[in-house]
């Protein structure tokens, strides 16, 4: 089998691949080679046509094309490497990625440093349960939305959409801009999953009904999807029962979570963490295999590509260092663990010996919350389960975290004053 | 008399999300209730007077390396007008190449808002990336 | 159009009949209402049990032609290039009342010729042999020679080889009369026209009784057993290394825990008489009953929840014989059954078929065995999954496509797709269950667009017009800005 050596080599074109290729690029490495399985660079953002992205890192409202064009730009004027519909098919445990395309066919690929930037993929009907028929026309809302703005086809003319996170809103939006008919967007849980901004600018402004406390019970067609059947929920997410209806539609879109993509990660003995799905990292998003980094929706699924971008960057400077023989060893390793209200945290694992941003995402809608980190304490006005928290460890607060192996994360919320 | 109505807005500003009452005359506000800042009340009123919204969306492109190019509004344009727009788009033919930031249609529908490319796409059969 | 005999169904039993006739020198055309082989539910949702012969009374029909299929599928499924991998079964007593059962079958399979048979009732050795097992197991019968296969595939290369050595098909063609003149059969009606023939062999699974009455004969009635099942992931690991039955209830088998021949587990089917013969909804309270019975079997199952892939249902074409119906008619000339074949009627379908050839002679058909059968199919490549590296290697330099990975769950290659549909896949489950894009953890997620644009250029059709299973089940319902231009939008 032909085998290349590169200095980095990254799994995965899209935001976070692209921020540490750039990153490993710009901080010295000599041989950056990206390795994608679509037919160009960019992951999932060429198909997020909507506005949102950048506000923080290029402070601009920017569509996700327009976004990662920067990025895919930037890359070939700094001379990363790709190669597209390219399959990584192994990472053994060593560090051989082995990868396979048509020019090259089966491929090995020795790097002095890896960055795992797989993102990640979409929980299905059948990972639900989801019972009934089979019939075409269900799909995930990532597919939907691939099918409609990259392939230009129209998958559905009168859409039910189960989930009501931020990617099923959007999903939910674009089918109305297109012309179909949104029947409803179904919730289990008694509160909307995506950001207020999007139940009012894909929900509300084009009358697409709401359904908390509601899930898909069956879904119906022989051939193509012709109903599905919805029930009222109780505190357990079990229907009720009497509840049950059937919504007339042609399609279902789920948009009922994101799993990060850690097949390879596992093959090669990466220790995850089951809070996110995603490689345990430390500041420098390290993984417990060194010299192998995670960044981006492979570590923990995001809700800003701006943070993805971070973390890419971090994971590309990084590697570029590890390649040379200078990443700096972390001298105290302070292992983060959630606590009351917290799902979870990461970087899991921090040096406790400079400034770091730490990324998390609390379990329930709350307000004038705290958020201790052993005896830091940072205020927190407001906080959903669908908006990452970003908490800065500056230098002051850092000094309270020597000598510390482990520190719980949790959150007090103050009784609201009347 | 003009009418004299309420209304309940979420403030989308910040994570917040504070709930407003906005009280209006005809289509005018005349006072706001149940917010924390100055930055949400200019939100809601303009979210009650005038809503605007980034507009955002497909062409159909011929001859060119993908069917659709990813299109977007140089600026927000009303919020009733989005429906409006994207039928007007839809019987756009455009011919590849397209070139990210070309305008694809000038002052849509007289919004004083021009339509650009958010990605170029290239000839299909050309060599070379776009 | 003419054939010498027709055969109606294109599930396991059609297809191995087909298979077996494709040896003589004689005009042999399959009619087939789905869209492909083995699309019909019996086929495709399947334990994918090839049965040792033990489960049914001496003298029944069904053990007649049960383990003499067993043993002739070894051969056979070689030669068809498809898997078959003798991984032995276990019959569970989880209670002591329930060893007297064990002993019954054990004797049953005795007398109908089973080898190897053995009650194991060392509680280590079944720990040994099965590490998963629930402790509370206190015997099980080991059956050597239940093997597994995948189900659908074996149909489909049965056809392939079939339709190779001159066998036609007709899909999408389904039978609406049976013309008989003077108690002989001369001809069937299609909804794609008529088809004169002399020999008309029922295989049609669900619907044989309505085949049947066609020809005035109402001897028998089918009623479809509804059986669910779930696969889970292959990262589940081996939770089985035998095909586990529980002990066997009046009406059913059991549900199972079973290795699939890909890797996944399978488990499945509960059993429930329903009336809808085209009721194929899985159901919450049947779903509920499959994960119980696994996890009475298997313990380690009920923390597998989060390992699902996907759940389906099948209906099992229950006679009201109790027993198949593989015969010709005594009362016109032509007719011959092979109907009524739920389990075990994939482990018997090769035995069956040498049956039908004898009763096709015994109705008068001429059958001289032809030089040119060729036994032998070649399955298709899959280089990312079986193939060494050098031997893949070899196979993209020849063929590039197979090295572009489209389906990355199952590492399915574009090569394979194309050469799903140069072998008959005209629909996105046709390619599905020839390759198995779309049979992983993403369920086609990634891979779908892609294969309905592998589709759409490969038949030349556009994308609209590519369907799941045929029929109706078009994937997408229309082109870009179609809804928007208001009016017609069927373009």
């Amino acid at each position: 089998m032909n085998e290349m050596t590169e200095d980095v080599a990254v799994v995965g074109g899209g935001a976070a691949g692209l921020a540490a290729a750039t990153r490993a690029k710009e901080t010295g490495a000599e041989r950056v080679l990206v390795l994608d399985r679509n037919s160009e660079l960019g992951g999932i953002l060429p198909q997020c046509v909507h506005t949102g992205f950048g506000l923080h890192h290029f402070k601009e409202n920017l569509t996700g094309p327009e976004y990662i064009t920067r990025f895919v730009d930037r890359a070939r004027a700094l001379g990363v490497e790709s190669k597209l519909d390219t399959m990584v098919l192994r990472l053994r445990p060593g560090g051989e990625i082995v990868a396979a395309n048509s020019p090259d066919g089966l491929f090995k690929i020795k790097a002095k440093s890896i960055v795992l930037a797989m993102g990640c993929r979409e929980r299905t009907r059948g990972a639900l349960g989801i019972p009934g028929e089979r019939p075409a026309g269900v799909f995930t809302a990532g597919t939907a939305q691939r099918l409609m703005d990259i392939e230009g086809f129209m998958p559905g003319k009168r859409v039910v959409v189960l989930g009501s996170g931020d990617v099923g809103l959007i999903v939910a939006r674009r089918f109305a801009v297109e012309g179909a008919k949104v029947e409803a967007v179904v919730e289990i849980l008694p509160y909307p999953g995506g950001l207020a901004r999007n139940i009012i600018q894909c929900l509300e402004d084009f009358d697409i009904p709401l359904l908390l406390s509601h899930t898909v019970t069956a879904v119906h067609g022989a051939e193509r999807v012709s109903g599905v059947s919805v029930a009222g929920v109780d505190e357990k997410g079990n229907p009720i029962a009497g509840t049950e209806r059937t919504i007339p539609c042609d399609t279902l879109v789920l948009s009922v979570g994101l799993i990060p993509e850690n097949e390879l990660s596992e093959e090669a003995g990466i220790v995850l963490d089951p809070l996110t799905g995603g490689p345990v990292v430390d500041q420098h998003m390290e993984t417990s295999v060194p010299g192998i980094f995670a960044c981006g929706n492979a570590v923990h699924v995001h809700d800003l590509v701006d943070h993805v971008t971070e973390t890419g960057m971090t994971a590309g400077s990084s590697a570029a260092k590890f390649a040379r023989g200078e990443l700096e060893t972390l001298r105290n390793r302070v292992r983060m663990r959630p606590g009351s209200g917290v799902r979870y945290v990461v970087p899991q694992i921090i040096s406790g010996d400079r400034p770091v941003t730490v990324y998390l995402r609390v379990r329930n809608p709350v307000r004038n919350a705290t958020i201790r980190a052993g005896d830091i304490a940072f205020p927190l006005r407001a906080a959903r389960p669908a908006e990452t928290v970003t908490l800065e460890f500056t230098e002051r607060r850092i000094e309270k975290l020597i000598g510390k192996a482990e520190l719980e994360v949790g959150m007090e919320e103050q009784k609201p004053v009347d | 008399m003009t009418e004299k109505t309420e209304r309940i807005i979420t403030c989308i500003v910040c994570p917040m999300g504070c709930e407003a009452t906005v009280s209006m005359e005809g289509k005018k506000v005349v006072k706001v209730e149940g917010l924390t800042c100055s930055r949400g009340e200019e939100y809601v009123i303009n979210e009650v007077e005038a809503p605007m919204r980034d507009f955002f969306s497909t062409v159909i492109i011929e001859g060119g390396v993908s069917p659709v190019c990813p299109v977007r509004s140089t600026r927000p344009i009303p919020k009733d007008r989005i429906m409006d727009c994207s039928r007007k788009l839809a019987r756009l033919r455009v011919t590849a190449p397209v070139r990210i930031g070309e305008t694809i249609m000038r002052d849509i529908l007289g919004l004083g808002v021009d339509i650009i490319a958010t990605r170029s796409v290239g000839v299909l059969g050309e060599k070379g990336r776009q | 159009m003419k054939a010498d005999a027709v055969i109606v169904g294109a599930g396991i039993v059609g297809s191995t009949i087909a298979r077996e006739l494709s040896k003589y020198d004689i005009e042999v055309t399959v009619v087939e209402k789905e869209v492909d082989v083995a699309f019909g539910s019996p086929t495709k949702a399947n334990t994918g049990v090839v049965h040792p012969g033990f489960d049914d009374p001496p003298g029944t029909t069904r053990a007649k032609h049960c383990s003499r299929g067993n043993a002739l599928w070894h051969e056979i499924a070689r030669e068809v290039g498809a898997p078959f991998e003798e991984v032995g079964s276990l019959v569970v007593a989880l209670k002591d009342e329930e060893i007297e059962v064990l002993e019954g079958l054990k004797h049953r399979g005795d007398t109908n010729g089973v080898p190897g048979l053995e009650i194991v009732t060392d509680e280590d050795r079944l720990r040994r042999i099965e590490p998963n097992l629930n402790t509370g197991a206190v015997a099980a019968l080991l059956a050597p020679t239940a093997a597994i296969t995948s189900p659908y595939e074996l149909a489909m290369a049965m056809m392939e080889n079939a339709v190779r050595n001159g066998v036609r098909t007709c899909f999408e063609t389904e039978v609406t009369g049976i013309t008989v003149k003077q108690d002989r059969v001369r001809g069937i009606q299609t909804t794609k026209g008529e088809i004169e023939t002399q020999f008309v062999v029922n295989a049609a699974g669900l619907w044989a009784d309505k085949i049947s009455s066609m020809v005035g004969l109402n001897r028998f009635t089918i009623h479809p057993r509804k059986g669910e099942y779930y696969i889970l992931d292959k990262k589940a690991g081996s939770l089985s290394r035998h095909v586990i039955f529980p002990t066997p209830s009046p009406i059913s088998k059991g549900i199972v825990v079973t290795p699939t021949v890909e890797g996944n587990t399978l488990i499945g089917p509960n059993a429930q008489d329903i009336e809808d013969k085209r009721d194929l909804a899985t159901t919450r309270d049947g779903l509920v009953e499959v994960w119980a019975g696994a996890c009475k079997l298997i313990p380690s199952i009920a923390d597998k929840r989060n390992m699902m892939v996907t759940n389906f249902c099948g209906l099992r074409p229950e006679p009201d014989t109790n027993d198949f119906i593989v015969g010709r008619s005594e009362t016109i000339d032509g007719f011959i059954n092979a109907a009524g074949m739920r389990s075990p009627g994939l482990s018997s379908a090769p035995s069956v078929a040498l049956t039908i050839v004898e009763l096709l002679r015994e109705s008068g058909a001429e059958l001289r065995q032809k030089s040119t059968f060729n036994p032998m199919r070649k399955p298709m490549d899959k280089p990312m999954r079986i193939l060494d590296s050098g031997s893949a290697q070899k196979l993209i330099e020849q063929d590039p496509d197979y090295g572009y990975v489209v389906c990355r769950c199952e590492h399915v290659t574009k090569g394979e797709i194309l050469e799903a549909i140069r072998r008959g896949a005209t629909t996105v489950d046709g390619v599905k269950f020839r390759t198995r894009a779309g049979m992983g953890r993403c369920q086609g997620g990634f891979c779908g667009p892609h294969v309905l644009k592998l589709m759409s250029e490969e038949l030349k059709i556009p994308a609209q017009r590519v369907t799941k299973r045929g029929g109706e089940s078009r994937i997408l319902l229309g082109g870009a800005k179609e809804l928007l231009r208001g009016g017609d939008s069927n373009e």
